[in-house]
């Protein structure tokens, strides 16, 4: 699923934030967003998620214009792993079985035991489970959100700083799982890591 | 056969036990004397203006006047409910006073007709203190449930866009929302119900007893007020949450700024 911003600014509280951003991402495309902090690389995310509505530009998803009729089908499209990965309150278990009961995921019907496979990949166990969302370290975190992108499967992944906390093998991992996917995926983040591989392009400012 | 008239000396004797409160007040240091008596007379004066057009009202017994008191009373509530609360008045008015007249009159019409069997629905002595009491009730909870739902919303926000975030629509990405709303609503009348009796009488009871009415009739009509104030705050949560929700969102799902009014302010 094709990606496309055309001139696209936004401005809050009298404070411009992005200013005239054009890039388009083909089906299958992966991209990374390396602008340094405080420049609108979250905002952007939320821009194409529909969490946010840019003050001038167009955004086009899928060739079409995002607006207020399609905002809700194309969000089911994507996967929006945020910076602070936020989960549904609760054990990860009641969290996933809360997650996988809305209308969109509710067709994944063995996510259990398609999480499990997945755990040891990004090196977490089954004992996930059992934690609160709200104990799990930033690290756990950003990989159970990563874990669910991939059961999502839905076409787009927007991923927000989903390395940051991780150590160097995790960070690796993650990207190579990235790179290996079949998704159009916009990343932001300040790690190195990234430029290492080369099924990553770069946006610049 | 009802209670004492008391005489304007025992009156005189009722107020005089605000000089220990001042006593207390000034050995304490609480600096609130001016407050105590503001407060005092303002409820002398506000209840004796009560008791000047009750009089009238009584003695009238007209239905459509009593009617047009209820609505008077409820429009009172809405206004001062609303001007207390941290919400924006422009975006609840409306949903504030729907919600509060819709179960207040339909609660009341039923408690008339079908619990107590008047003929007379709009009969002063009934409509007007039966009134009063579920419009009290609910005006409060109303409030309370909105605070909660809003000042969740808006220190919790990430969880309902969290929920959006992986595929929920707006009315189950709120569910938690709503739900710990009906429930700060519900959860004071509930604690109520469970202890009522065992701590102390109500003031219904109370002023029924004192009236002459039997222990047994006054427990009756304890027992029919409870659940009708219970039902009324129920149904008047539900329908603010439904009227208001809609308002609060953009075409986006995103929740509007604006709508609740800072603390600060």
């Amino acid at each position: 699923m094709e990606i496309r911003l055309e001139d696209v600014g936004y401005t809050i509280d009298g404070q411009e934030i992005i200013r005239n951003l054009s890039f388009s991402l083909k089906s299958g495309q992966k991209a990374v967003i390396a602008w340094p902090s405080g420049t609108g690389k979250t905002t952007l995310l939320k821009l194409i998620f529909g969490f946010t509505i840019p003050t001038t530009g167009k955004i086009f998803i899928d060739n079409q214009l995002l607006n207020h009729s399609n905002v809700k089908h194309f969000r089911k499209q994507m996967s929006y792993a945020n910076q602070v990965a936020d989960l549904p309150k609760g054990t990860v278990q009641n969290s996933m079985d809360e997650i996988f009961s809305f209308p969109a995921n509710e067709h994944i019907r063995d996510y259990k035991s398609i999480i499990n496979n997945l755990l040891s990949e990004v090196k977490l166990t089954s004992e996930i489970f059992g934690k609160n969302t709200e104990e799990l370290s930033g690290g756990e975190r950003q990989r159970l959100t990563f874990i669910l992108c991939q059961v999502l499967n839905r076409p787009i992944w927007l991923l927000d700083e989903i390395t940051s906390g991780l150590d160097t093998d995790n960070k690796s991992n993650i990207v190579r799982m990235v790179a290996e996917a079949s998704q159009t995926v916009l990343i932001s983040s300040h790690d190195t890591i990234w430029r290492e591989n080369n099924a990553f392009t770069f946006i610049n400012l | 056969m009802g209670a004492s008239d008391i005489t304007i000396i025992g009156l005189i004797w009722a107020l005089l036990l605000l000089v220990p409160t001042l006593i207390i007040n000034y050995y304490f240091k609480l600096g609130q004397l001016k407050t105590y008596i503001v407060a005092t007379f303002r409820m002398v004066i506000q209840l004796a203006f009560v008791g000047l057009y009750l009089h009238y009202i009584f003695q009238w017994n007209n239905p459509f006047i009593n009617f047009i008191y209820l609505v008077v009373m409820i429009l009172i509530a809405v206004f001062s409910s609303i001007k207390q609360s941290k919400i924006d008045m422009k975006t609840f008015l409306m949903p504030v006073i729907i919600a509060t007249f819709v179960p207040t009159i339909t609660i009341l019409i039923y408690f008339n007709y079908l619990i107590v069997g008047l003929t007379d629905l709009f009969d002063a002595k009934y409509l007007i203190p039966i009134g009063g009491m579920l419009l009290g009730n609910s005006m409060k909870t109303n409030i309370i449930g909105m605070e909660r739902f809003y000042g969740n919303l808006s220190t919790n926000g990430s969880e309902y866009l969290t929920r959006i975030a992986y595929g929920a629509d707006r009315n189950r990405a709120l569910h938690p929302f709503i739900k710990s709303s009906m429930l700060a609503a519900s959860n004071p009348l509930v604690a109520s119900m469970l202890t009522i009796g065992l701590v102390s009488l109500p003031g219904m009871m109370t002023g029924q007893i004192l009236g002459g009415s039997l222990p047994a009739t006054a427990i009756k009509y304890q027992i029919a007020i409870m659940i009708s104030i219970f039902c009324s705050n129920i149904l008047g949560v539900a329908i603010t949450l439904k009227l208001v929700i809609p308002k609060s969102f953009d075409q986006y799902d995103m929740p509007k700024k604006g709508i609740m009014i800072s603390k600060n302010k």
